[in-house]
């Protein structure tokens, strides 16, 4: 099968901004828009790589540490994010255990795996399965920030819950962990320029 | 539709650069195709939105846009939720939300969290605005790409239909432990979330770009 005609092959780049098609050879700034032109993000594996193990790194905090803390009559009980999803599972609220399970635990999860799997293949140059990678770099670009539903729900709680001896909600140290975590993941994932999964290609 | 955009790779060598269109997710080249109002081109590699014919593109996201700005400063100035529990009441709004973090010794999430809730969305809002009423009369304010970029770059950190939905979660954990009324500011939430969702649906970026580009400056020089 013949290469198929990319911009690049036809010595062409598109500005990453507005999309204005330019020369290959031209550099600097687009001139429609001002954004620096660049063929395919700048380091993108590097920087994809580097949030991804910061992402790793401040998962383990996140989850060791209690995201919240609850005082009822002067009793405080302290929960991580799985404990939470755990205590929600336990009084039968399976809907919102579900929800919280999915977007605290399951994505960052699928993130970690999904991420590195396409950081290999891009890589090791892969020719295997483009379209069906090329769908999971979406599925990670457009699940990720919904992890950040727990922090909210930590946000409210505690704002809302302020009944002094009798009910008090304070966020914990995990929260900004897994914050962190998730902007982490947020960065990875628009570091890595989808058209790298497509360039093996290009060259075949 | 999007298999007729392309054509013979001599033919797209020899067409002028403005007639070009380039995927920005996989980098293949094709011809601008002429699309029948409302028709969207894909790519036939990787099936992302190459284009869309938007008509009244403009007008209706600025119609969207304001909506979304009207509805911010009701979701701010309104009683967001409050709770009763053993005879006290307690009335909160969005920006307790985040203010109680800091007061919780937690500044930088704090902060983090004004970004996402409260300051994206404004600047997302003035920005589309900022352009897009401008753009109705096929006028273009000074800086008015960079602020198209800044837009492109916040939307992913605009995150008030995730607080939105942490809202839900919030109130179903806290059911059995108080009476709760959902304030104004929560319904207004809720319209932020959809128009300005429509606000940004509604104008492809190739269609912001192209009205953009065909703009006169304003103020002329």
């Amino acid at each position: 099968m013949a290469a198929p005609l990319t911009a690049t092959r036809a010595g062409l780049q598109v500005c990453p901004a507005c999309a204005k098609v330019h020369p290959l050879h031209q550099q600097g700034a687009c001139d429609r828009c001002g954004a620096t032109l660049h063929r395919r993000k700048p380091h993108s594996l590097q920087q994809a790589w580097a949030w991804l193990l910061t992402g790793l790194i401040l998962y383990v905090p996140a989850n060791l540490y209690p995201i919240m803390a609850t005082e009822l009559l002067g009793q405080r009980t302290q929960s991580t994010i799985l404990g939470g999803v755990v205590v929600l599972y336990e009084h039968h609220a399976y809907l919102v255990a579900g929800v919280i399970f999915v977007a605290s635990i399951l994505i960052p999860l699928m993130k970690f795996i999904i991420m590195g799997y396409l950081l290999l293949s891009i890589q090791r140059r892969s020719l295997h399965q483009q379209g069906n990678r090329h769908r999971l770099y979406h599925w990670v670009e457009f699940v990720g920030r919904w992890s950040m539903i727990d922090i909210f729900v930590v946000a409210i709680l505690g704002a809302l819950v302020q009944f002094g001896h009798f009910a008090q909600v304070l966020p914990g140290v995990g929260a900004g962990a897994f914050a962190a975590v998730v902007v982490s993941t947020m960065f990875a994932a628009t570091s890595l320029d989808p058209r790298l999964l497509w360039d093996s290609s290009d060259v075949a | 539709m999007s298999a007729s955009a392309r054509t013979s790779p001599d033919s797209l060598v020899a067409t002028p650069l403005a007639a070009l269109l380039v995927c920005h997710e996989c980098d293949l080249l094709y011809r601008q195709p002429s699309l029948q109002p409302g028709q969207t081109a894909h790519c036939v590699r990787c099936h992302a939105v190459l284009c869309r014919s938007q008509p009244q593109g403009v007008q209706r996201a600025t119609a969207f846009g304001l909506a979304a700005l009207i509805c911010y400063g009701i979701a701010n100035a309104w009683p967001f939720l409050s709770m009763g529990a053993q005879g006290q009441t307690r009335e909160i709004s969005l920006l307790t939300c985040v203010t109680e973090l800091y007061w919780h010794q937690m500044p930088g999430l704090a902060l983090f969290a004004t970004a996402i809730l409260l300051i994206a969305p404004l600047l997302q809002i003035l920005g589309l605005l900022y352009v897009l009423i401008p753009l109705g009369f096929s006028r273009r304010l000074p800086h008015a790409a960079g602020v198209c970029r800044l837009i492109a770059w916040l939307t992913p950190w605009s995150m008030t239909e995730i607080h939105l939905l942490g809202t839900v979660v919030a109130l179903v954990k806290l059911a059995a432990m108080g009476d709760i009324i959902l304030g104004v500011a929560f319904w207004a939430l809720l319209a932020l979330v959809l128009t300005l969702a429509a606000a940004t649906a509604t104008l492809h970026p190739h269609s912001l770009w192209t009205a953009l580009a065909q703009a006169q400056p304003w103020p002329r020089r």
